[in-house]
């Protein structure tokens, strides 16, 4: 036994040495190809202007969701292939196991020539060389450089631009009631946090779908377990005082874990609203999509709902309850007047490999700028005139059936895209529909409730923070359904401080600072 | 086997000992070159990248490799263990893997024993093709379906027991019930899975010894006990050493997606724990070490369980 | 076996495995019936109704959109030549390696026994796989598949046991006659452990059906995955994108259901074929013949 060990482990051993010098060659080649990054030919090249002569091959890599990417062969990539004189290869690789992937490529230095990073990767490689530096091209390209500065800048090194962001409508979803059960009930819309309370109570206990069952609750939310935050009811929270994550005070960034008082209200009301049937029982076998779905499936009254989709729940709805309809309204206030909306972080972002030929690099560039231009943002949302759409007069559009088949608007839903709500607004809809869409984000907007530290580093928040996030909810969710007291959230504060809290909280505010 | 091979006295005592081992060389070299495309394989893609377990002391960094990350020694490890959460984790995994080696274990082969005394062909058949359909439905198909049949509100089962004026069960949220519903659910999806191994073993069984049984005046209760247990014994010793090597290993899909907020404290083990601080945040360095720690002690389970089993006249795995 | 007579109060024991095994029946059936019948449903009833095992309204829409779906129809295609080719490969060298481990009088035995069975309980984890694939050339081609998986660990051992457990009369008979090694193990053994073969075929096939992760890491040309990637971003991705406004192609529960269905359909046929060398008596007829 002694000896079979003893020989496995020195096989082993020797075995792990080889590994190491293999990848040790392959990285010092890398190194080689960056060392070479700032020759002189490369700079004669820099001042020459692309004519696209000459065909190039790309590769990029991209986060694919449902139904996956396209094929090679797709009519938009041939479009852009032909138009821009490339080879243009997409990798799509499913969102969950992006980050996987990422970083067996970096391991290997294998990075293609064009690809999204996560916020999280790309802080922490910014400064490993990795990235092109776009912030001195970018005369050349008026679309991008009118990215917003705000968005174009953050998390990106002073002075440098190494990564586009991912347009985000950070405001995006409205909130929502079914219009139909007020109606019914001859209720108002609720202006307050506390008014909101009477009418989902109303909606629980009025049996407002007339079927003779105590089957409706007033609201729902989802639980994000593996990263510990409440989602789908930022209006309550926010209508308490509660921030966003981390709350900004006289320059100093505070963890809303340690805001006691204010969770302590919050608690209070979701726990009464779950004893009293109000909150939907099922909230912590929600998955993200869930309270929208019950709103969709007539078992809710309020919910979030994706404006550039509000026509698509109205529809469900209607499936089910012909009479039925949502509409969005004003987040309700809180006792001290304050509202707030679910609101996103943009942080993910698009990179320049920074060790291939500079020409590679113009000619993405060149493609980025185009899907920003006007005719190239008309290009990746609505496809191929003939092919994805017809114009049938000035204005007026038809969508065609390849559409649905091609998914021609894979780019701009899932890749890169022009900065502004608008991303979802298709020229085939008519314009009513998209002034209701735009009526809602100006709307959400007024309530915005941002977090300040999103996208900061910090080495404690990388290693424990998700886990003693999730023990804090783990804690919040056992108040709201009475295994704990209210009071509890004072140990599960004092503990989350305690076990890297507070590391964390003084990590956040140093990166914090250095953007200030 | 002894006598087999030396069944030529002359031959043995004519041969000196070097000569002998030398025959015994020559005799296994069809049986080497069988092994040899095997033997490749596992020296090159399964030996080769474990010296990639060295990051486990190491702070990893992809991009300076194996050679340019900081040596850390036992630091990963140490993290691990100190961690509060350790011992909890530790609890946890045991516990549901107990209870994996007690019920879902068993459970095909009582199902394998079942199936093999059915008679009618077109049942047998019939059993064995529904029971293995759950198979090839995926976590999130199962865990799904348990969500809506049991749910506290929604649920189908409860909304029946509340229409009965019964109370509900919070059978997804409830701690008490989750380590039952997570091996029931193992059983629903694998257990009809896993008895083909047994059943391919029982197909083995010599018939002969039925039919001395019945002579004996067996009844099928002894048969099954004196004749097919015995007749699958090493099949069934090799796989439950083989389990206990696996026995920090839950299945992470699967309790990912019975895990929430409210059922935490019981269903947190080391591959949702590592998912979470290790895996989501590219910590290369501490992934190996958790998983290094978990490979230790499967070993350690293995070789004492093989050795205990050997002791007593069975083969082992090794 | 219908010479075999029981006594009769053996009834009771036949009562007892058929109740049992009915009992199984509807468990797992049951809830099977409603992935099959949910396949047939509308969204909305889908998701109004709950557990249900009628749909008010059958509709077959899901299959059809399903079989015209041409990434999906493209994977399928990729899921059969992985599985097919893979567990050529796997049963080959299984097989092999499996039988020369049987044989307990073989040198070194213990040793590569021990080899295999460390090799599945430590494993060098993701970046080393890749860097080990990415330096044989192998990137982006089905072999990364077909070679990282070409043997599991698990399934070598068990045949292994399989084959030590052949009774040895008819090799030694062989070995009179002055077979070889590699006849006795083609004529002899290989036709005697068709029940392992059978099983261990199907084990390899369901592995390589599932093939997922390595597919994602290996091959770059997403026109090259496996079935289960497709089928994965279609039931898990939904939970995770909020942020990509990808709700645009939420399939409905139908289509996944459906391609659940359509995705395992292959196994599920294959399965009755395989199930006759799992009836008994072979050995003995062999043995005796």
């Amino acid at each position: 036994m002694k000896k079979i060990l003893s020989v496995v482990l020195l096989t082993i051993m020797l075995l792990g040495v080889l590994a190491g010098c293999s990848s040790q060659v392959a990285n010092e080649n890398s190194a080689n190809v960056s060392g070479g990054g700032k020759s002189g030919n490369e700079q004669a090249a820099a001042n020459e202007v692309d004519n696209f002569n000459e065909q190039l091959d790309i590769t990029w890599m991209v986060r694919s969701f449902q139904g996956g990417g396209w094929p090679e062969d797709h009519p938009m990539i041939e479009a852009i292939n032909e138009k821009f004189n490339v080879n243009l290869h997409i990798q799509w690789i499913p969102a969950a196991n992006y980050a996987e992937k990422l970083n067996v490529l970096a391991a290997s230095n294998d990075f293609p020539d064009m690809y999204l990073v996560l916020s999280e990767e790309f802080s922490k490689w910014k400064d490993k060389g990795l990235f092109l530096d776009i912030q001195p091209l970018l005369v050349d390209y008026p679309h991008l450089a009118a990215i917003p500065a705000e968005d174009l800048h953050n998390l990106n090194p002073k002075g440098q631009v190494l990564g586009l962001p991912y347009y985000l409508t950070k405001a995006r979803d409205s909130l929502s009631v079914r219009e139909d059960w007020l109606e019914k009930l001859n209720l108002q819309v609720p202006e307050t946090l506390d008014e909101f309370y009477e009418v989902a109570k109303a909606f629980a206990t009025q049996d407002p779908d007339n079927n003779g069952q105590h089957d409706t609750s007033g609201f729902s939310l989802y639980i994000d377990h593996t990263s510990g935050t409440l989602v789908g009811i930022e209006y309550i929270m926010a209508g308490f005082g509660l921030a966003n994550q981390w709350k900004e005070e006289d320059g100093k960034l505070i963890p809303y874990q340690t805001q006691v008082t204010e969770w302590k209200q919050v608690l209070a009301y979701l726990n009464r609203a779950y004893t009293e049937g109000v909150l939907d029982r099922d909230f912590a076998v929600n998955k993200l999509g869930a309270p929208l779905e019950k709103l969709e499936t007539n078992k809710i009254g309020f919910a979030y709902a994706n404006p550039n989709q509000y026509q698509t729940s109205i529809n469900s709805l209607k499936k089910l309850v012909p009479e039925g309809n949502i509409v969005p309204i004003t987040p309700p206030t809180g006792q001290t007047g304050l509202t707030g909306t679910s609101t996103l972080n943009m942080l993910d972002k698009n990179v320049i490999n920074a060790n291939i030929d500079l020409k590679k690099q113009k000619r993405i560039l060149a493609i980025l700028d185009y899907f920003l231009s006007p005719e190239g943002s008309d290009f990746i949302k609505h496809g191929i005139e003939g092919v994805h759409y017809n114009k049938i007069s000035e204005d007026q559009y038809e969508k065609l059936e390849a559409a649905d088949k091609d998914r021609q608007n894979l780019i701009n839903n899932w890749i890169f895209r022009p900065f502004d709500p608008g991303i979802q607004m298709y020229k085939w809809d008519n314009a009513e529909t998209h002034q209701k869409i735009a009526r809602m984000f100006a709307e959400n907007e007024q309530h915005i409730w941002q977090n300040p530290a999103a996208g900061l580093e910090s080495d404690t928040l990388n290693k424990s923070g998700a886990n003693i996030n999730g023990k804090f909810i783990s804690t919040v969710a056992e108040i709201i359904v009475g295994r704990k007291q209210v009071d509890e959230i004072e140990q599960a504060s004092a503990d989350w401080l305690a076990s890297g809290g507070s590391k964390i909280a003084e990590e956040i505010n140093e990166a914090y600072a250095i953007t200030q | 086997m002894q006598q087999q091979r030396f069944s030529n006295p002359v031959l043995f005592v004519k041969n000196r000992i070097k000569q002998a081992s030398w025959t015994h060389w020559k005799r296994g070299i069809p049986l080497y070159v069988m092994i040899l495309p095997g033997l490749l394989y596992f020296l090159i893609f399964r030996y080769l990248p474990m010296g990639g377990i060295i990051i486990a002391f190491q702070d990893f960094n992809p991009f300076s490799g194996h050679s340019g990350s900081e040596w850390v020694g036992l630091a990963q490890f140490e993290r691990l263990f100190s961690d509060v959460d350790f011992w909890p984790l530790l609890k946890n995994t045991l516990l549901l893997s107990a209870l994996n080696l007690f019920l879902f274990f068993p459970a095909p082969i009582a199902l394998a024993l079942a199936i093999n005394e059915v008679r009618l062909r077109w049942f047998r058949k019939a059993v064995q093709t529904a029971l293995y359909m759950p198979h090839f439905l995926s976590w999130v198909v199962v865990v799904g379906m348990t969500i809506t049949l049991f749910a506290t509100q929604d649920g189908t089962v409860n909304k029946l027991l509340a229409s009965l004026g019964l109370n509900r069960i919070e059978v997804m949220t409830d701690p008490a019930y989750f380590r039952y519903v997570y091996v029931l659910q193992n059983i629903w999806k694998e257990a009809g899975w896993n008895a083909i191994i047994f059943l391919a073993a029982l197909a083995a069984v010599n018939p002969a010894l039925y039919e001395a049984g019945v002579m004996d005046g067996a009844s099928r209760w002894q048969l099954i006990w004196h004749v097919t247990l015995p007749a699958i014994r090493s099949t069934i010793i090799v796989l439950f050493i083989l389990r206990l090597g696996d026995v920090l290993d839950i299945g992470f899909e699967h309790i990912y997606l019975l895990q929430n907020s409210l059922n935490l404290q019981v269903s947190d083990v080391f591959d949702t724990y590592v998912y979470r601080t290790g895996v989501l945040q590219g910590e290369f360095s501490y992934t190996t070490a958790v998983g290094l720690f978990k490979s230790v002690v499967g070993l350690i389970l293995i070789a004492s369980s093989n050795y205990l089993f050997r002791k007593f006249g069975e083969e082992g795995v090794y | 076996m219908k010479a075999l007579r029981y006594r009769g109060s053996d009834l009771l024991f036949v009562v007892c495995v058929y109740s049992f095994l009915l009992l199984s029946l509807l468990v797992v059936g049951l809830p099977f019936f409603y992935v099959i019948t949910s396949s047939f449903t509308t969204e909305h009833e889908y998701l109004s109704r709950g557990f249900f095992l009628i749909p008010r309204e059958w509709t077959i829409e899901a299959y059809g959109y399903l079989l015209h779906n041409r990434n999906f129809l493209q994977a399928f295609e990729n899921s059969i030549m992985i599985t097919f080719f893979g567990t050529l490969i796997n049963i080959v060298l299984t097989s092999l390696m499996a039988y020369g481990l049987s044989k307990s009088w073989l040198k070194g035995r213990r040793l590569l026994n021990f080899m295999v069975l460390f090799s599945m309980i430590f494993a060098g984890g993701l970046i080393p796989t890749y860097l080990v694939t990415r330096e044989l050339g192998l990137l982006n081609s089905y072999w990364a598949l077909f070679l990282n998986s070409a043997i599991a660990p698990f399934n070598l051992i068990v045949m292994r046991s399989f084959f030590q457990a052949i009774p040895t009369e008819l090799e030694e008979a062989a070995k009179i006659d002055g077979s070889s090694e590699y006849r006795i193990f083609v004529q002899i053994m290989l036709p005697l452990s068709l029940p392992a073969l059978a099983t261990f075929t199907l084990f390899y096939a369901v592995f390589n059906w599932n093939t997922y992760f390595y597919a994602i890491l290996f091959l770059n040309n997403s026109s090259d995955w496996p079935l289960q990637v497709f089928l994965r971003q279609m039931l898990i991705e939904s939970d995770q994108s909020m942020e990509a406004d990808a709700g645009m192609f939420q399939y409905t529960p139908a289509v996944k259901m459906a391609a659940v269905l359509v995705s395992s359909a292959p196994l599920l046929v294959v399965y009755p074929f395989l199930q006759k060398y799992f009836n008994k008596g072979m050995l003995l007829g062999s043995v005796k013949g």
